[in-house]
């Protein structure tokens, strides 16, 4: 690539991306577009990088226009893929990510995202052809290994899921997602206090990780099921986009509003003040929750010693 | 810092940017006082931040008045034939309610993301508390005393 966006600095990109500095990635494309405003690579890296840093909107402009100027960019289309598949557009994403593949049918890596677009789509069978493909081309591609453990996972398959995430950690006893994977199988086992381990393990090496940090919440969920509720809550929210938390939001205001004036109205003035009572106390835990239960995490990441090439 | 290349949903922020607020509180503005001061202040917070939404913020407050102004018609011709009696009112009241927050959050939510780019990017926020006595107790009781004396 040419001036001023030069190797080192593209692969610092990657770096930051890959350490999850997004802001960092987003500066360092930035200021290479600013020199080079007509290259696709360089629209589609930022793209990734909006992605990451879960700014789906920008990420899709930015894909775009990486797709327009370069049409045969398999990047271009893999970054507009996943901005797709991040706005919840999954047939468009789908059709975007297997151009991408169609594009470069040897690369490992495209297979594996394919894979995981199909995963993030519940059609388990052609994520695993896509995902078995990624590990023909590439048999060494940890990244497949814990997707099809992913796709174990999410079929119910748990020592299917295990075998893969074991398989990923004997090649590499420190990657992220095969740790966060096998950290959740032994969560759900009962076994929180090795789920925990590994969750602080993989922190060692990724302080950022959102994987390696949201199975720390789930041990500390665990732990206190009292606060745990308001991280199971906030997760199945989450989970379900902003449609849901704005339906749960205007329809328990709602329930609360004629719950009362119902139940006034029909001569039980006390129950009806009951539950104004219970609203209160609603509203009093979803305040208190977060706080709690962020010390409780906090707690935890104190322990976390990041590795000092990190 | 930021570079020369300018990405989409960037704020831009105004001249009014000191005072712009976290999103959060015009939403309390619309529990608290209602529509006129919550949308209001929403509306004003878009536009001081730059918020890459506040076109579509706007459409919301344009959608949301004609919405309320077409219900208050329907009612105000359903009370007239009677089939609206008084006993209904208060659930009326709360569906209206429920309209009005249905708009406010729809605003609060376009409005978080720019703001969390603006914080990100080190931009400043003023007191929000501050604003929410001030726009939802303050001025709604200024307003009507200047009503009272004209």
């Amino acid at each position: 690539m040419s001036d001023p966006f030069t190797h080192w600095s593209e692969e610092r990109f990657w770096r930051q991306l890959e350490y999850g500095d997004t802001q960092g990635a987003i500066e360092s494309a930035r200021t290479a577009l600013a020199a080079e405003p007509d290259s696709g690579q360089l629209h589609s890296m930022l793209a990734l990088a909006l992605l990451a840093a879960k700014r789906p909107y920008a990420a899709r402009h930015e894909a775009a226009i990486a797709r327009e100027l370069e049409p045969e960019l398999p990047l271009a289309h893999l970054a507009f893929g996943n901005a797709l598949l991040a706005a919840r557009r999954f047939n468009e994403g789908l059709a975007a990510l297997e151009q991408a593949v169609a594009l470069a049918p040897q690369t490992s890596e495209l297979h594996e995202a394919l894979g995981a677009g199909y995963l993030v789509t519940r059609r388990f069978e052609q994520a695993h052809s896509a995902l078995q493909r990624a590990l023909e081309i590439d048999p060494e591609n940890l990244d497949a290994m814990v997707r099809l453990g992913d796709l174990a996972w999410q079929q119910g398959q748990r020592v299917e899921a295990e075998a893969w995430y074991l398989r990923a950690l004997a090649s590499a006893p420190a990657h992220l997602n095969a740790l966060v994977g096998q950290g959740r199988v032994l969560l759900e086992r009962g076994e929180v206090e090795r789920a925990r381990d590994h969750a602080l393990w993989a922190l060692q090496q990724h302080a950022n990780d959102e994987g390696a940090l949201l199975l720390l919440c789930a041990v500390a969920a665990r732990r206190n099921r009292v606060m745990g509720l308001w991280w199971r809550l906030n997760s199945w929210l989450t989970l379900g986009g902003q449609r849901r938390t704005l339906m749960l939001l205007i329809g328990g205001y709602l329930l609360f509003n004629l719950s009362s004036l119902l139940l006034t109205d029909s001569g039980y003035p006390a129950a009806g003040s009951a539950v104004g009572w219970l609203w209160i106390g609603l509203a009093l835990y979803s305040w208190i929750g977060p706080f709690w239960f962020l010390k409780m995490v906090e707690r935890e990441l104190a322990r976390v010693e990041v590795k000092a090439e990190y | 810092m930021r570079g020369g290349y300018s990405i989409i949903d960037e704020p831009r922020p105004g001249p009014f940017a000191r005072v712009v607020v976290n999103p959060l509180w015009p939403l309390v503005a619309t529990m608290l006082a209602g529509p006129l001061y919550g949308w209001g202040w929403a509306l004003f917070n878009g536009f001081a931040l730059g918020s890459a939404s506040r076109w579509r913020e706007l459409t919301f407050v344009g959608l949301g008045v004609l919405a309320t102004v077409g219900a208050l018609l329907l009612l105000g011709t359903l009370k007239e034939a009677g089939t609206l009696t008084d006993g209904a009112m208060p659930y009326v009241r709360v569906a209206l309610k429920a309209l009005w927050l249905t708009v406010a959050y729809a605003i609060y939510q376009r409005q978080a993301d720019s703001f969390e780019i603006h914080e990100t990017y080190g931009g400043t926020s003023a007191n929000g508390p501050l604003g929410l006595l001030l726009v939802g107790l303050v001025l709604p009781r200024l307003l009507s005393g200047i009503k009272g004396v004209l």
